[in-house]
């Protein structure tokens, strides 16, 4: 089911958290809101799923307007970046909260619950955490708890709030690519807030960057990154070089420079004052006479020019390509 | 709170040999503290209502007085406790679950009951209901007793115990925020079932609390009550105001063998108190390790 926000403000208080913010997302589509803390993102998916009403604006589901719908009729699935299970119920109890609520019409049988619900443990791969409670959980265990939760009623839409925040590096890079692949199975609309552009890179078909409660841009993770829209973006998607040229001053990223040992033409000689091997490429950092801020620079870790390097030597850089700021 | 000290403390009694000798004489006076100052007092009461044995015990509590008297404390504390659960519930949910200009004066007038003198709040009913109060002329009318009456003991002991229940809930239900009602919400359950299956689990243990220390004082408030009742025998007499008559009386035994209804009312308490103390302590020490 696709997703139609149209002209929404947000104010708390004095606090405008969202100005005039338009976003399509498509059926189907896995999008990242992305930003920095305070930029609105949260603000604008509790609107969507009805935890916050918008001063002014309308949220349309499927071309039908949601706005005045309550948070129950809107059949949203919800994940809160602290998972919020009902600490007092088992996993179990958990999941199958959604559909005991039902109205008595509407409400299937304790057998067709408890088959629909071990179908989601499933899912999640966590059948055998059933019985226990969510204090005898770990924190990737409970966001995959919260999960299948969130999906037992079946919603439309699937919204989750930095889902892997809580998270300890090593688990949150497993969590996404499961998710990832886990929408891919179900196929479901969803919208995820993070603050992390690598998660929003890896994850996402589409980003929606946000600054300061408006939209900066919206794009596939390929366009925001190689066309950012204003200095922002690009200075949020990525680490950037700030490099005085004469009078003007140009931008570049850490992998877009050549290095070498002896001089050439274009290049400029700097000392060198730390090397960071981390995996694939290696990190180094550069001081010029001419200038205050370091320059960084990413090449692999088996490029020539890092044969025998060590601090305090002189390297010749260039920016490969540039943005002039 | 007295459960959670002697149970945290890093020594058992075993190791009670090696003790610096500071420590020794501070666990000395206070236990000597605690005896004088509690089990005497409780040694004198039974051991003056058995002075003359089981019968004289016995009847003076069975007499139509002290029983008038225990069925008035019994519909006080029947009346007041419900109606403060439910305010305190209440309460305890707008303070924590919504933003609200002149929240804090809210909390703060929580309290009053707990910073006014008892005698003050009886007082005020007196000036507001009774036969020269700003309603007695209204009420006089239609025939309406408030004062020395039943419905002025009943006001009293629910000013006096307004603050327990919300009190012990405001903190517990700000801690846990509002997240799961959300999710709950989000999960299509109406407001009620939310607060049926999420709401109340949750809240279950400090509400237990609350309303046992709100039982106790209820049961026990001797000053309010006094000043509303006018002291009626068998009529407008609760517990605590039966005790006293008795023993202005100067008839001791009978005096003390009440009181002792009241202690044995009040031990009860305190073992449900402890009881539900223990689980919250318990949901507390769940949730703090996640």
């Amino acid at each position: 089911m696709s997703i139609e926000v149209s002209q929404v403000n947000k104010h708390f208080g004095s606090f405008q958290a969202l100005k005039n913010i338009d976003l399509k997302i498509q059926s189907g589509e896995l999008v990242a809101l992305l930003g920095p803390s305070g930029c609105g993102k949260t603000t604008l998916l509790r609107i969507i799923a009805g935890l916050e009403t918008p001063d002014t604006g309308s949220i349309l589901f499927h071309g039908e307007d949601v706005s005045s719908r309550e948070v129950r009729e809107r059949n949203v699935g919800f994940v809160f970046q602290h998972y919020a299970l009902f600490r007092h119920m088992s996993v179990f109890d958990n999941v199958a909260f959604g559909l005991r609520m039902k109205p008595k019409s509407q409400r299937p049988s304790e057998k067709v619950i408890a088959d629909k619900v071990h179908e989601l443990l499933n899912l999640v791969q966590l059948d055998w955490l059933a019985d226990r409670y969510p204090e005898q959980l770990s924190g990737g265990q409970r966001q995959r708890i919260a999960l299948a939760r969130a999906l037992a009623v079946e919603p439309k839409v699937l919204l989750l709030d930095e889902p892997f925040g809580a998270l300890d590096a090593k688990v949150r890079k497993e969590l996404r690519r499961w998710l990832a692949r886990l929408h891919e199975e179900v196929h479901l609309t969803s919208v995820f807030v993070t603050h992390d552009q690598e998660e929003a890179m890896e994850v996402a078909d589409r980003i929606v960057v946000m600054n300061k409660g408006v939209v900066e841009q919206i794009g596939s993770p390929g366009e925001v990154y190689e066309n950012p829209a204003s200095d922002f973006v690009y200075h949020f998607l990525g680490d950037s070089n700030h490099l005085k040229q004469g009078d003007e001053h140009i931008l570049f990223r850490p992998h877009e420079v050549a290095l070498a040992r002896q001089a050439e033409n274009d290049f400029r000689p700097a000392e060198v004052r730390d090397i960071r091997p981390l995996g694939a490429v290696t990190r180094i950092t550069l001081k010029l006479d001419s200038q205050d801020e370091f320059i960084e620079a990413e090449v692999i870790k088996d490029h020539a020019s890092l044969k025998g390097l060590s601090r305090g030597q002189i390297l010749y850089f260039k920016p490969k390509a540039n943005t002039p700021a | 709170m007295s459960s959670s000290l002697s149970s945290s403390a890093p020594f058992s009694l075993s190791k009670s040999q090696g003790r610096p000798l500071g420590q020794r004489l501070l666990i000395l006076s206070a236990w000597l503290a605690f005896g004088l100052l509690l089990l005497l007092p409780l040694y004198v009461v039974l051991s003056e209502a058995l002075k003359l044995g089981f019968g004289t015990f016995f009847s003076a509590m069975l007499e139509p007085d002290a029983l008038a008297a225990m069925q008035l404390t019994l519909i006080a504390v029947g009346i007041s406790v419900p109606l403060n659960l439910v305010f305190g519930v209440a309460a305890a949910w707008c303070v924590s679950k919504y933003e609200f200009r002149g929240k804090s004066l809210l909390i703060t007038l929580i309290d009053l009951p707990f910073s006014v003198s008892p005698v003050i709040a009886g007082l005020i009913y007196v000036l507001m209901f009774g036969a020269q109060g700003w309603f007695g002329p209204w009420l006089l009318d239609r025939d309406l007793q408030i004062i020395f009456a039943v419905p002025g003991i009943v006001l009293a002991t629910l000013f006096v115990t307004v603050p327990f229940v919300a009190r012990e809930l405001i903190p517990l239900m700000q801690e846990q925020g509002t997240q799961e009602e959300e999710a709950a919400r989000l999960l299509g359950a109406s407001g009620w079932q939310m607060f049926w299956h999420v709401t109340l689990p949750n809240i279950k243990w400090g509400l237990i609390y609350g309303v046992v220390l709100c039982t106790a004082r209820a049961m026990g408030e001797f000053g309010a009550v006094s000043v509303v009742s006018g002291h009626i025998r068998g009529l407008t007499n609760t517990l605590p105001l039966h005790v006293e008559i008795l023993y202005n009386e100067y008839n001791h035994v009978a005096a003390f063998s009440v009181a002792s209804l009241l202690l044995v009312m009040a031990l009860f308490i305190l073992l449900l108190k402890q009881w539900s103390e223990s689980r919250i302590n318990r949901q507390r020490h769940n949730s703090a390790e996640e």
